[in-house]
């Protein structure tokens, strides 16, 4: 791949980074590897310099980006205060859309709750948002509902296998990176190439 | 509005090069994922024995069957 050509496979996945999320962050990864695409996160980005524009490089890598806004919210623990990386990184992708001739990126957004996003984000107004209700299959029917791939396109059943045999991976790809969640570099990484071998097997049978 | 993908599909080997995932890790996730489905096989063997052979599932079996029986008297 040419240095700074989008790759058209390689999709921006702007989730929270939340134990509640868990699942439904696994059936983002196990989607996405059925139409075989590459999930990129932020998660990718470890160390804290400079961090905005590493953030705006892995995103104009991009050829498409999905925004999970359905936990923008208080968080728990005290000073409660709402979660703003989600709207935020939405904001730089809607910005940065049409920013060069040529190097368009299309952009969705998801929610959890219907008309929740015109409540809180009323600029996106226009936009609908897919709604899944927060729930696995319904993360798996929006992405089957965005995208389309002629002669391979993979059905929710086998969308949804991929997503079983994640979750019976989890522990084994926890251990060995000696981590308790999800939201870091090598688990992350590791899943999406764990995902893509199990595709190989769910996408066949 | 739906998107239609034409590009090339990317495979275990693409998404370890762009993710950067060292080979060696890539080999191992596919045991993991291997080791799995050859157990899922195993399983599935010992419950169905081809030799004829007892086991758990069929005697399992053969209980229903003949409790279904003496029902039936």
């Amino acid at each position: 791949m040419t240095k700074g050509k989008k790759s058209r496979t390689e999709v921006f996945l702007n989730v929270p980074y939340d134990p509640q999320f868990d699942k439904l962050f696994l059936a983002y990864i196990a989607g996405l590897t059925a139409y075989r695409m590459v999930p990129r996160a932020t998660l990718e980005i470890t160390d804290s310099s400079r961090r905005l524009e590493k953030i705006l490089t892995l995103e104009r890598r991009c050829k498409y980006s999905i925004h999970d806004l359905s936990r923008v919210q208080l968080s728990q623990d005290k000073p409660r205060t709402p979660r703003f990386n989600m709207p935020f990184e939405l904001g730089l992708c809607v910005a940065d859309a049409n920013r060069k001739a040529g190097q368009k990126q299309d952009w969705f957004v998801l929610e959890g709750v219907s008309h929740r996003l015109n409540k809180a984000l009323s600029d996106l107004d226009g936009t609908d948002p897919r709604i899944h209700e927060n729930t696995v299959q319904g993360v798996l029917s929006s992405l089957a509902s965005l995208f389309k791939r002629p002669g391979q396109q993979p059905t929710v059943p086998q969308m949804l296998r991929i997503y079983r045999a994640l979750r019976r991976d989890q522990p084994s790809i926890l251990k060995k990176a000696g981590s308790k969640t999800l939201y870091n570099k090598r688990v992350f990484v590791d899943i999406c190439v764990a995902a893509n071998t199990e595709a190989d097997r769910a996408l066949v049978d | 509005m739906t998107i239609v993908l034409h590009s090339e599909p990317a495979t275990t080997e693409d998404v370890a090069e762009i993710l950067g995932v060292p080979k060696s890790r890539v080999k191992w996730l596919k045991r993991l994922v291997d080791a799995r489905h050859a157990a899922s096989g195993k399983a599935r063997a010992r419950k169905f024995a081809k030799n004829g052979a007892k086991t758990a599932a069929t005697k399992g079996r053969k209980n229903v069957r003949d409790k279904g029986k003496k029902v039936a008297h």
